[in-house]
Protein backbone atom coordinates (compact mmCIF):
# COMPACT_ATOMS: atom_id res chain seq x y z
CA UNK A 1 0.00 0.00 0.00
CA UNK A 2 1.42 3.73 -1.07
CA UNK A 3 -0.53 6.49 0.62
CA UNK A 4 -0.92 9.61 -1.32
CA UNK A 5 1.01 12.29 0.94
CA UNK A 6 -0.57 15.52 -1.08
CA UNK A 7 -4.26 14.90 0.49
CA UNK A 8 -5.58 15.96 3.45
CA UNK A 9 -4.56 14.25 6.52
CA UNK A 10 -7.20 11.37 7.14
CA UNK A 11 -5.09 8.27 6.50
CA UNK A 12 -1.15 9.73 6.80
CA UNK A 13 -1.69 9.71 10.87
CA UNK A 14 -0.79 6.24 10.43
CA UNK A 15 1.83 6.42 8.42
CA UNK A 16 3.86 6.37 11.68
CA UNK A 17 2.09 3.03 12.62
CA UNK A 18 3.44 1.14 9.80
CA UNK A 19 0.06 1.55 7.39
CA UNK A 20 2.13 1.10 3.84
CA UNK A 21 3.89 -1.72 5.43
CA UNK A 22 0.58 -3.95 6.37
CA UNK A 23 -0.04 -6.74 3.73
CA UNK A 24 -3.36 -7.88 2.15
CA UNK A 25 -4.58 -10.58 -0.02
CA UNK A 26 -7.30 -8.55 -2.09
CA UNK A 27 -7.98 -5.40 -3.79
CA UNK A 28 -9.86 -5.69 -7.26
CA UNK A 29 -9.08 -3.70 -10.21
CA UNK A 30 -10.29 -0.02 -10.61
CA UNK A 31 -9.97 2.77 -13.34
CA UNK A 32 -10.56 6.27 -11.99
CA UNK A 33 -12.70 8.45 -13.85
CA UNK A 34 -11.31 12.30 -14.05
CA UNK A 35 -11.38 14.18 -11.66
CA UNK A 36 -11.18 11.22 -8.88
CA UNK A 37 -8.85 11.75 -6.39
CA UNK A 38 -6.42 8.89 -5.35
CA UNK A 39 -6.44 8.60 -1.68
CA UNK A 40 -3.60 5.35 -1.15
CA UNK A 41 -2.29 2.58 -4.36
CA UNK A 42 -1.93 -1.18 -3.75
CA UNK A 43 1.21 -2.08 -4.69
CA UNK A 44 1.81 -5.14 -6.85
CA UNK A 45 -2.19 -6.39 -7.20
CA UNK A 46 -1.67 -6.02 -10.75
CA UNK A 47 1.35 -5.87 -12.25
CA UNK A 48 0.04 -6.36 -15.88
CA UNK A 49 -1.36 -3.09 -16.02
CA UNK A 50 0.79 -1.16 -13.31
CA UNK A 51 2.97 -1.50 -10.41
CA UNK A 52 0.87 0.59 -8.41
CA UNK A 53 -2.93 0.63 -9.36
CA UNK A 54 -6.18 3.09 -7.05
CA UNK A 55 -6.67 1.15 -4.07
CA UNK A 56 -9.17 3.84 -2.85
CA UNK A 57 -10.04 7.28 -4.55
CA UNK A 58 -13.00 9.49 -4.32
CA UNK A 59 -14.55 12.39 -5.55
CA UNK A 60 -17.05 15.17 -5.27
CA UNK A 61 -20.46 14.60 -6.87
CA UNK A 62 -22.95 17.30 -6.10
CA UNK A 63 -23.10 17.99 -2.63
CA UNK A 64 -21.50 14.67 -1.76
CA UNK A 65 -18.60 13.17 -1.55
CA UNK A 66 -17.99 9.70 -2.81
CA UNK A 67 -15.99 7.14 -2.77
CA UNK A 68 -14.63 3.99 -4.56
CA UNK A 69 -12.37 1.15 -2.81
CA UNK A 70 -10.98 -1.94 -4.60
CA UNK A 71 -10.85 -4.14 -1.74
CA UNK A 72 -13.56 -4.94 0.56
CA UNK A 73 -13.06 -5.72 4.91
CA UNK A 74 -13.08 -9.32 4.49
CA UNK A 75 -9.65 -9.32 2.40
CA UNK A 76 -7.17 -9.56 4.97
CA UNK A 77 -5.56 -6.25 5.01
CA UNK A 78 -8.12 -4.20 7.58
CA UNK A 79 -6.76 -7.53 9.70
CA UNK A 80 -9.56 -9.65 9.72
CA UNK A 81 -10.65 -12.07 6.89
CA UNK A 82 -14.03 -14.02 6.69
CA UNK A 83 -14.37 -17.55 7.95
CA UNK A 84 -15.47 -18.88 5.23
CA UNK A 85 -12.48 -18.14 3.08
CA UNK A 86 -8.80 -18.23 3.13
CA UNK A 87 -7.06 -15.00 2.40
CA UNK A 88 -3.42 -13.22 3.48
CA UNK A 89 -4.55 -11.87 6.89
CA UNK A 90 -2.49 -8.59 7.46
CA UNK A 91 -1.62 -7.77 11.16
CA UNK A 92 -2.92 -4.15 11.02
CA UNK A 93 -4.45 -3.62 14.21
CA UNK A 94 -5.91 -0.34 12.81
CA UNK A 95 -8.95 -1.20 10.83
CA UNK A 96 -11.75 0.36 12.83
CA UNK A 97 -9.21 3.37 13.25
CA UNK A 98 -8.87 3.54 9.47
CA UNK A 99 -12.23 3.39 8.80
CA UNK A 100 -13.66 5.66 11.30
CA UNK A 101 -10.88 8.70 10.48
CA UNK A 102 -12.65 7.46 6.62
CA UNK A 103 -15.95 7.89 7.65
CA UNK A 104 -15.49 11.28 9.37
CA UNK A 105 -14.08 13.04 6.79
CA UNK A 106 -15.98 11.47 4.15
CA UNK A 107 -19.29 13.10 6.40
CA UNK A 108 -17.67 16.41 6.80
CA UNK A 109 -15.95 15.62 10.05
CA UNK A 110 -11.93 16.45 11.39
CA UNK A 111 -10.20 13.33 10.57
CA UNK A 112 -8.44 11.88 14.25
CA UNK A 113 -4.74 12.96 14.10
CA UNK A 114 -3.77 11.28 17.57
CA UNK A 115 -4.70 7.75 16.71
CA UNK A 116 -3.15 5.92 19.95
CA UNK A 117 -5.26 7.47 22.21
CA UNK A 118 -8.64 6.35 20.25
CA UNK A 119 -7.25 3.04 19.71
CA UNK A 120 -6.46 2.02 22.90
CA UNK A 121 -10.01 3.66 24.09
CA UNK A 122 -11.32 1.43 21.34
CA UNK A 123 -9.70 -1.71 22.53
CA UNK A 124 -11.18 -1.53 25.56
CA UNK A 125 -14.47 -1.02 24.25
CA UNK A 126 -13.94 -3.88 22.11
CA UNK A 127 -12.62 -6.21 25.32
CA UNK A 128 -15.52 -5.28 27.43
CA UNK A 129 -17.80 -6.28 24.78
CA UNK A 130 -15.87 -9.59 24.12
CA UNK A 131 -16.07 -10.21 27.86
CA UNK A 132 -20.06 -9.20 28.29
CA UNK A 133 -20.28 -12.10 25.56
CA UNK A 134 -18.42 -14.52 27.72
CA UNK A 135 -20.27 -13.51 30.70
CA UNK A 136 -23.90 -13.83 29.53
CA UNK A 137 -22.64 -17.47 27.75
CA UNK A 138 -21.79 -18.57 31.39
CA UNK A 139 -25.37 -17.01 32.82
CA UNK A 140 -27.20 -18.65 30.18
CA UNK A 141 -25.18 -21.99 30.56
CA UNK A 142 -25.90 -21.82 35.15
CA UNK A 143 -29.26 -20.25 34.14
CA UNK A 144 -30.33 -24.04 31.62
CA UNK A 145 -29.43 -25.49 34.73
CA UNK A 146 -31.46 -23.97 36.81
CA UNK A 147 -29.43 -21.73 38.56
CA UNK A 148 -30.11 -18.19 39.56
CA UNK A 149 -28.69 -15.56 37.56
CA UNK A 150 -30.59 -12.56 37.67
CA UNK A 151 -28.20 -10.80 40.56
CA UNK A 152 -25.45 -11.70 38.08
CA UNK A 153 -27.98 -10.23 35.23
CA UNK A 154 -28.68 -7.04 37.52
CA UNK A 155 -24.51 -6.61 37.85
CA UNK A 156 -23.73 -6.80 34.42
CA UNK A 157 -26.38 -4.11 33.55
CA UNK A 158 -25.38 -1.61 36.21
CA UNK A 159 -21.65 -2.10 34.40
CA UNK A 160 -23.33 -1.24 31.14
CA UNK A 161 -24.23 1.60 32.37
CA UNK A 162 -21.08 3.12 33.06
CA UNK A 163 -20.24 2.11 30.20
CA UNK A 164 -22.45 3.87 28.99
CA UNK A 165 -21.28 6.99 30.76
CA UNK A 166 -17.94 6.44 29.65
CA UNK A 167 -19.05 6.84 25.75
CA UNK A 168 -20.66 10.05 26.21
CA UNK A 169 -17.43 10.99 27.68
CA UNK A 170 -15.73 9.92 24.67
CA UNK A 171 -18.46 11.82 22.55
CA UNK A 172 -17.55 14.58 24.30
CA UNK A 173 -13.53 14.48 23.33
CA UNK A 174 -12.82 13.63 27.28
CA UNK A 175 -10.63 11.03 26.94
CA UNK A 176 -9.32 10.90 29.99
CA UNK A 177 -12.80 10.21 32.19
CA UNK A 178 -13.47 8.37 29.88
CA UNK A 179 -10.88 5.54 30.09
CA UNK A 180 -11.15 5.72 33.64
CA UNK A 181 -14.76 4.55 33.46
CA UNK A 182 -14.48 2.00 30.84
CA UNK A 183 -11.26 0.62 32.81
CA UNK A 184 -13.64 0.64 35.85
CA UNK A 185 -16.00 -0.94 33.95
CA UNK A 186 -13.73 -4.17 33.08
CA UNK A 187 -12.39 -4.55 36.11
CA UNK A 188 -16.38 -4.88 37.87
CA UNK A 189 -16.93 -7.08 34.73
CA UNK A 190 -13.81 -8.92 35.30
CA UNK A 191 -15.15 -9.77 39.23
CA UNK A 192 -18.65 -10.85 37.45
CA UNK A 193 -17.46 -13.20 35.28
CA UNK A 194 -15.29 -15.03 38.55
CA UNK A 195 -18.73 -14.80 40.26
CA UNK A 196 -20.47 -16.10 37.53
CA UNK A 197 -17.71 -19.07 36.99
CA UNK A 198 -18.17 -19.69 40.81
CA UNK A 199 -21.99 -19.81 40.10
CA UNK A 200 -21.57 -22.57 37.83
CA UNK A 201 -19.74 -24.18 39.88
CA UNK A 202 -21.93 -24.11 42.77
CA UNK A 203 -24.70 -25.62 40.35
CA UNK A 204 -22.42 -28.15 38.90
CA UNK A 205 -21.97 -29.06 42.75
CA UNK A 206 -25.42 -29.87 42.94
CA UNK A 207 -25.38 -31.72 39.91
CA UNK A 208 -22.80 -33.75 41.33
CA UNK A 209 -24.49 -34.74 44.53
CA UNK A 210 -27.74 -35.66 42.79
CA UNK A 211 -25.37 -37.76 40.61
CA UNK A 212 -24.18 -39.06 43.78
CA UNK A 213 -27.22 -40.25 45.48
CA UNK A 214 -29.19 -41.58 42.76
CA UNK A 215 -25.98 -43.92 41.99
CA UNK A 216 -25.46 -44.63 45.61
CA UNK A 217 -29.36 -45.48 45.99
CA UNK A 218 -29.37 -47.33 43.15
CA UNK A 219 -26.21 -48.82 44.37
CA UNK A 220 -28.13 -49.90 48.14
CA UNK A 221 -31.12 -51.07 46.32
CA UNK A 222 -29.60 -54.01 44.03
CA UNK A 223 -27.09 -54.36 46.80
CA UNK A 224 -29.82 -55.28 49.35
CA UNK A 225 -31.89 -57.17 46.82
CA UNK A 226 -28.37 -59.43 46.03
CA UNK A 227 -28.27 -59.92 49.87
CA UNK A 228 -31.64 -60.87 49.98
CA UNK A 229 -32.24 -63.34 47.11
CA UNK A 230 -28.27 -64.79 46.98
CA UNK A 231 -26.88 -64.51 50.60
CA UNK A 232 -29.73 -65.07 52.66
CA UNK A 233 -31.49 -66.96 50.55
CA UNK A 234 -34.64 -65.86 51.16
CA UNK A 235 -37.01 -67.42 48.46
CA UNK A 236 -34.83 -70.58 48.31
CA UNK A 237 -36.91 -73.42 48.70
CA UNK A 238 -34.73 -76.88 48.56
CA UNK A 239 -36.08 -79.10 45.44
CA UNK A 240 -37.35 -82.45 46.54
CA UNK A 241 -35.98 -85.79 46.06
CA UNK A 242 -37.72 -87.00 42.75
CA UNK A 243 -38.64 -90.07 42.70
CA UNK A 244 -39.30 -92.97 39.94
CA UNK A 245 -43.38 -92.41 39.21
CA UNK B 1 -12.65 16.29 17.93
CA UNK B 2 -12.33 18.99 20.19
CA UNK B 3 -12.41 18.82 23.96
CA UNK B 4 -15.44 19.57 25.40
CA UNK B 5 -17.45 20.44 22.27
CA UNK B 6 -20.10 17.59 21.82
CA UNK B 7 -20.82 15.49 18.74
CA UNK B 8 -23.59 13.42 17.67
CA UNK B 9 -22.71 10.08 16.59
CA UNK B 10 -22.64 9.05 12.63
CA UNK B 11 -25.28 7.32 10.84
CA UNK B 12 -23.81 4.67 8.63
CA UNK B 13 -25.60 2.50 6.76
CA UNK B 14 -24.24 -0.45 5.02
CA UNK B 15 -26.49 -2.81 2.50
CA UNK B 16 -25.22 -6.05 0.84
CA UNK B 17 -22.99 -8.64 2.49
CA UNK B 18 -23.46 -7.15 6.06
CA UNK B 19 -23.48 -10.49 8.05
CA UNK B 20 -21.39 -10.86 11.23
CA UNK B 21 -19.26 -13.44 9.44
CA UNK B 22 -18.93 -11.37 6.44
CA UNK B 23 -18.59 -8.15 7.95
CA UNK B 24 -16.22 -7.22 10.24
CA UNK B 25 -17.31 -3.59 10.99
CA UNK B 26 -20.50 -4.56 12.34
CA UNK B 27 -18.41 -5.59 15.67
CA UNK B 28 -16.20 -2.39 15.10
CA UNK B 29 -19.27 0.17 15.40
CA UNK B 30 -20.65 -1.79 17.89
CA UNK B 31 -17.51 -0.69 19.91
CA UNK B 32 -17.04 2.82 18.45
CA UNK B 33 -19.29 5.88 20.05
CA UNK B 34 -19.18 8.12 17.34
CA UNK B 35 -20.67 5.61 15.21
CA UNK B 36 -24.45 4.15 14.89
CA UNK B 37 -24.07 1.49 12.56
CA UNK B 38 -27.43 0.42 10.16
CA UNK B 39 -27.34 -2.65 8.10
CA UNK B 40 -29.56 -4.22 5.29
CA UNK B 41 -28.43 -7.74 3.84
CA UNK B 42 -28.66 -7.16 0.27
CA UNK B 43 -26.15 -10.03 -0.49
CA UNK B 44 -25.55 -13.56 0.72
CA UNK B 45 -22.85 -15.99 0.81
CA UNK B 46 -23.55 -19.94 1.24
CA UNK B 47 -20.79 -22.10 0.44
CA UNK B 48 -19.20 -19.28 -2.10
CA UNK B 49 -20.72 -15.90 -3.83
CA UNK B 50 -22.22 -16.74 -7.03
CA UNK B 51 -25.83 -17.63 -6.16
CA UNK B 52 -27.89 -14.38 -5.48
CA UNK B 53 -30.93 -15.58 -2.94
CA UNK B 54 -33.02 -12.93 -4.66
CA UNK B 55 -36.30 -14.10 -2.19
CA UNK B 56 -34.39 -13.42 0.63
CA UNK B 57 -32.72 -10.12 -0.72
CA UNK B 58 -36.32 -9.13 -1.72
CA UNK B 59 -37.65 -9.47 1.94
CA UNK B 60 -34.18 -8.02 3.70
CA UNK B 61 -34.72 -5.21 1.56
CA UNK B 62 -38.39 -4.39 2.23
CA UNK B 63 -37.97 -4.84 6.41
CA UNK B 64 -34.33 -2.77 6.58
CA UNK B 65 -33.76 -0.53 3.74
CA UNK B 66 -35.55 3.08 4.65
CA UNK B 67 -39.34 3.92 3.65
CA UNK B 68 -38.95 7.23 1.83
CA UNK B 69 -36.33 9.59 0.75
CA UNK B 70 -36.26 11.57 4.17
CA UNK B 71 -35.75 8.33 6.25
CA UNK B 72 -32.87 7.72 3.45
CA UNK B 73 -31.27 11.20 3.77
CA UNK B 74 -31.10 11.18 7.43
CA UNK B 75 -28.26 8.66 7.10
CA UNK B 76 -24.41 10.38 6.73
CA UNK B 77 -22.69 7.87 4.96
CA UNK B 78 -23.53 4.60 2.74
CA UNK B 79 -21.36 2.06 2.37
CA UNK B 80 -22.47 -0.11 -0.67
CA UNK B 81 -20.66 -3.88 0.07
CA UNK B 82 -21.77 -5.82 -2.97
CA UNK B 83 -25.41 -5.47 -2.79
CA UNK B 84 -27.49 -6.19 -5.74
CA UNK B 85 -28.44 -2.92 -6.68
CA UNK B 86 -31.82 -3.89 -8.54
CA UNK B 87 -33.71 -5.11 -5.30
CA UNK B 88 -33.49 -1.29 -4.18
CA UNK B 89 -36.03 -0.63 -6.91
CA UNK B 90 -36.43 2.64 -9.49
CA UNK B 91 -37.30 4.39 -6.18
CA UNK B 92 -34.51 3.56 -3.68
CA UNK B 93 -31.59 3.71 -6.43
CA UNK B 94 -32.78 7.02 -6.70
CA UNK B 95 -33.07 8.18 -3.33
CA UNK B 96 -29.63 7.13 -2.65
CA UNK B 97 -28.19 9.15 -5.64
CA UNK B 98 -30.60 11.79 -4.38
CA UNK B 99 -29.14 12.02 -1.12
CA UNK B 100 -25.74 11.97 -2.18
CA UNK B 101 -26.03 15.06 -4.61
CA UNK B 102 -28.18 17.08 -3.09
CA UNK B 103 -28.55 15.57 0.95
CA UNK B 104 -24.61 15.58 1.65
CA UNK B 105 -24.54 11.67 2.13
CA UNK B 106 -21.10 10.71 1.83
CA UNK B 107 -21.00 6.88 -0.11
CA UNK B 108 -18.65 4.29 -1.02
CA UNK B 109 -18.44 1.35 -3.12
CA UNK B 110 -16.14 -1.55 -2.39
CA UNK B 111 -15.36 -4.36 -4.20
CA UNK B 112 -14.16 -1.86 -7.20
CA UNK B 113 -17.45 -3.01 -9.55
CA UNK B 114 -19.45 -4.06 -6.14
CA UNK B 115 -18.69 -8.05 -7.53
CA UNK B 116 -17.22 -9.75 -10.41
CA UNK B 117 -20.83 -11.68 -10.82
CA UNK B 118 -22.75 -10.36 -13.70
CA UNK B 119 -26.40 -10.27 -11.73
CA UNK B 120 -24.37 -7.85 -9.11
CA UNK B 121 -22.38 -5.61 -11.25
CA UNK B 122 -24.47 -5.35 -14.39
CA UNK B 123 -27.43 -3.65 -12.22
CA UNK B 124 -25.30 -1.23 -10.77
CA UNK B 125 -23.38 -0.58 -13.90
CA UNK B 126 -26.91 0.31 -15.54
CA UNK B 127 -28.06 2.29 -12.43
CA UNK B 128 -28.02 6.02 -12.48
CA UNK B 129 -26.08 5.61 -8.86
CA UNK B 130 -22.81 4.51 -10.94
CA UNK B 131 -22.23 7.91 -11.79
CA UNK B 132 -22.09 8.85 -8.19
CA UNK B 133 -18.69 6.73 -7.73
CA UNK B 134 -15.32 7.63 -8.99
CA UNK B 135 -14.82 4.70 -10.33
CA UNK B 136 -14.88 4.42 -14.25
CA UNK B 137 -16.98 0.78 -13.69
CA UNK B 138 -17.47 0.72 -17.54
CA UNK B 139 -13.85 0.57 -18.10
CA UNK B 140 -13.10 -2.25 -15.27
CA UNK B 141 -15.85 -4.49 -17.13
CA UNK B 142 -14.29 -3.60 -20.80
CA UNK B 143 -11.25 -4.60 -19.37
CA UNK B 144 -12.02 -7.63 -17.60
CA UNK B 145 -14.10 -9.56 -19.56
CA UNK B 146 -16.91 -7.05 -20.82
CA UNK B 147 -20.45 -6.29 -19.93
CA UNK B 148 -21.48 -9.98 -21.26
CA UNK B 149 -19.52 -11.63 -19.07
CA UNK B 150 -20.77 -13.88 -16.38
CA UNK B 151 -18.34 -13.50 -13.95
CA UNK B 152 -15.23 -10.84 -14.68
CA UNK B 153 -11.84 -11.44 -14.18
CA UNK B 154 -10.84 -8.68 -11.83
CA UNK B 155 -8.33 -10.90 -10.45
CA UNK B 156 -7.54 -10.28 -6.50
CA UNK B 157 -3.64 -10.00 -7.01
CA UNK B 158 -0.93 -11.13 -4.73
CA UNK B 159 1.09 -8.90 -2.25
Amino acid sequence: MRVNRNTPPVFTPFLSLGLEKFVGGGGYLMFARQGALIWMWSVGNHPEIAPEVPYLMSWEFGDGLTWSLSDNMRHGWWGWDMPAETHIVSDNPYGLDILVNWIRYGTGREPIQDIPVFHSLRVSYGNYNDLRSMVFSVIDFVSSFGGKTVDLEMRVQNTDGLVGESKLLYMDNELQSAETKIDLAIDILEKITEDSMRRKDETFLWIYITQWLVVTATGMVCGSVLWTLMVRRRVYREVPTTKRM
Amino acid sequence: MVAGTHEDPMKVMCLGAVENQLAPYISWFRQEPSITGHYVPARFYESGWSAMFGERIMRSVRMYFPRNYAQLAGYDFLMLDSPVVSYFGDDGIHWMRRAIEEGEVGATTMNSLLSKHQFCFLPFLLSELSDCFPLDGIKVAEYSGGLDSTKLSMKIGTP
